[in-house]
């Protein structure tokens, strides 16, 4: 139950970091996608359920505030939470290479989709240019602030953790 | 124990596979439905009204506060020194103003004379605060601060500086989604103010790097159009009130079809800096 509002509060958080203080913290009109972040990083440390849920919620978010095709996000976020999960075997190796290619593919696979279903379907083919001056930035720039953030959200996931273990033992 | 036996008293989880089934069908459901029947999902919109809106409010208030403050301390030094030269310009257009004074009595009497037609300045507008910018770098929608509770309806125009920005495109309580006429999605039926020459003026995300968004179908046979001409929207628009500006051309090319021309335009507003915009309350379809 702690663990839901706490993810409820961190998925609101974002949310409203991404909209509106990271707007005016754009490096050459680009914005650092957290979202992907949050995502890739529950479904990462916590599992494939919490990973689906969080993405679920981060999509569900982004549909209602910016495009016009509702669940086209909704959808997206919620499998590469899922997916991100479907390594959660992975965690505590202690190494930040893992969770830095996750999140790189992550937000990659994001722009890509992107790209695909509501540009290149739309008949605007310079792939080149989008990925250059887009994806490319979009994705550097995201590492960088994750940087930031996953030291964050691991010290949250490791309270919960201890937590939780305190009460059952 | 087999783990295909469930304690008793564990409570039954469905397994995440069949989680991730439902909830993709339900969304796979929900895009069809609006992308089909294009009907705006209004339960849900409240949904951002209750959770989101008033957060993203605090935080542009509070970040107004703030920029604000800051670019007092920097100004206050600029300010005295520009203070005393004002001061002179004061008195130099003082006596300006009087002639012009006389002048614009003249204007009004023969406007009334010759009943000039209404610019858009007589449109009823509202005010509103945008909260929130765009969510991703692939399109170019805001939030402002004004929802169905003040009036707002789906395709209301909305203004900055004097140049159009977009249209509202989404209704919730205490917020609407504008489309930006620089989104890659968006178009609007304009023309050209001094031939009255009809153009369709489409946001583009490559051309946008450099400031410009993109025009198409003006006819080839349209004489006298030149760069810099002001562009407005067009009377045959079916969302866009007639007579906005847009911006000026400042590139216009003949297309390979020798039929028509197609070219760029500098929008009048400047979409990097846009903190309120207002809203004309009065809808397209509601002109006689």
């Amino acid at each position: 139950m702690k663990r839901f509002f706490i993810d409820l509060a961190l998925i609101l958080v974002f949310f409203v970091l991404q909209t509106t203080v990271f707007p005016m913290l754009k490096i050459s009109s680009i914005i650092p996608n957290i979202l992907i972040i949050l995502v890739s990083c529950s479904g990462f440390m916590q599992g494939d359920r919490e990973g689906m849920f969080v993405g679920f919620a981060c999509g569900f978010l982004l549909d209602i505030c910016s495009f016009d095709i509702f669940g086209f996000y909704t959808i997206l976020y919620m499998l590469i939470g899922y997916l991100n999960g479907l390594l959660h075997n992975f965690f505590y190796l202690k190494d930040l290479k893992i969770p830095a290619i996750m999140i790189i593919s992550s937000d990659l696979v994001c722009c890509l989709f992107t790209y695909f279903f509501l540009f290149l379907l739309r008949s605007r083919f310079e792939f080149g240019f989008y990925f250059l001056n887009i994806i490319l930035p979009e994705v550097v720039y995201t590492l960088l602030v994750a940087v930031i953030i996953y030291p964050l959200l691991w010290v949250i996931e490791a309270y919960i953790f201890k937590k939780k273990n305190a009460e059952s033992s | 124990m087999s783990p295909l036996v469930r304690k008793p008293q564990e409570k039954y989880k469905l397994p995440t596979k069949y989680w991730l089934l439902i909830l993709s069908a339900i969304c796979v459901i929900l895009m069809l439905f609006t992308f089909v029947f294009d009907i705006p999902l209004r339960p849900l919109n409240e949904v951002v009204s209750v959770t989101v809106v008033p957060l993203q409010k605090g935080i542009s208030i509070v970040g107004e506060k703030l920029y604000s403050r800051k670019e007092m301390v920097k100004q206050m030094n600029e300010l005295v020194e520009e203070n005393n030269k004002l001061m002179k310009q004061v008195n130099e257009l003082t006596m300006e103003n009087d002639i012009l004074m006389q002048d614009k009595i003249e204007l009004n009497s023969l406007r009334t004379l010759y009943q000039l037609d209404e610019t858009y300045s007589d449109y009823p507008k509202t005010g509103a605060r945008v909260i929130s910018g765009s969510t991703g770098n692939w399109f170019s929608t805001f939030i402002i601060d004004k929802g169905s509770n003040d009036g707002m309806k789906v395709g209301m125009n909305v203004l900055a500086g004097g140049g159009l920005v977009g249209r509202i495109t989404e209704v919730g309580a205490n917020w609407s989604r504008v489309l930006s006429i620089i989104d890659d999605t968006s178009n609007v039926s304009c023309m050209v103010l001094t031939t009255n020459d009809h153009l369709m003026v489409s946001g583009s995300l490559s051309t946008m790097e450099n400031g410009y968004i993109t025009f198409n179908q003006l006819s080839e046979n349209a004489k006298g159009v030149e760069v810099g001409d002001k562009i407005v929207t067009s009377n045959i628009s079916d969302v866009y009130l007639p007579g906005i500006q847009v911006g000026l051309i400042s590139y216009m090319e003949k297309d390979s079809n020798h039929l028509s021309v197609s070219g760029y335009i500098t929008p009048s507003v400047n979409f990097e800096h846009i903190s309120e915009v207002l809203v004309i309350t009065k809808l397209k379809t509601e002109l006689e």
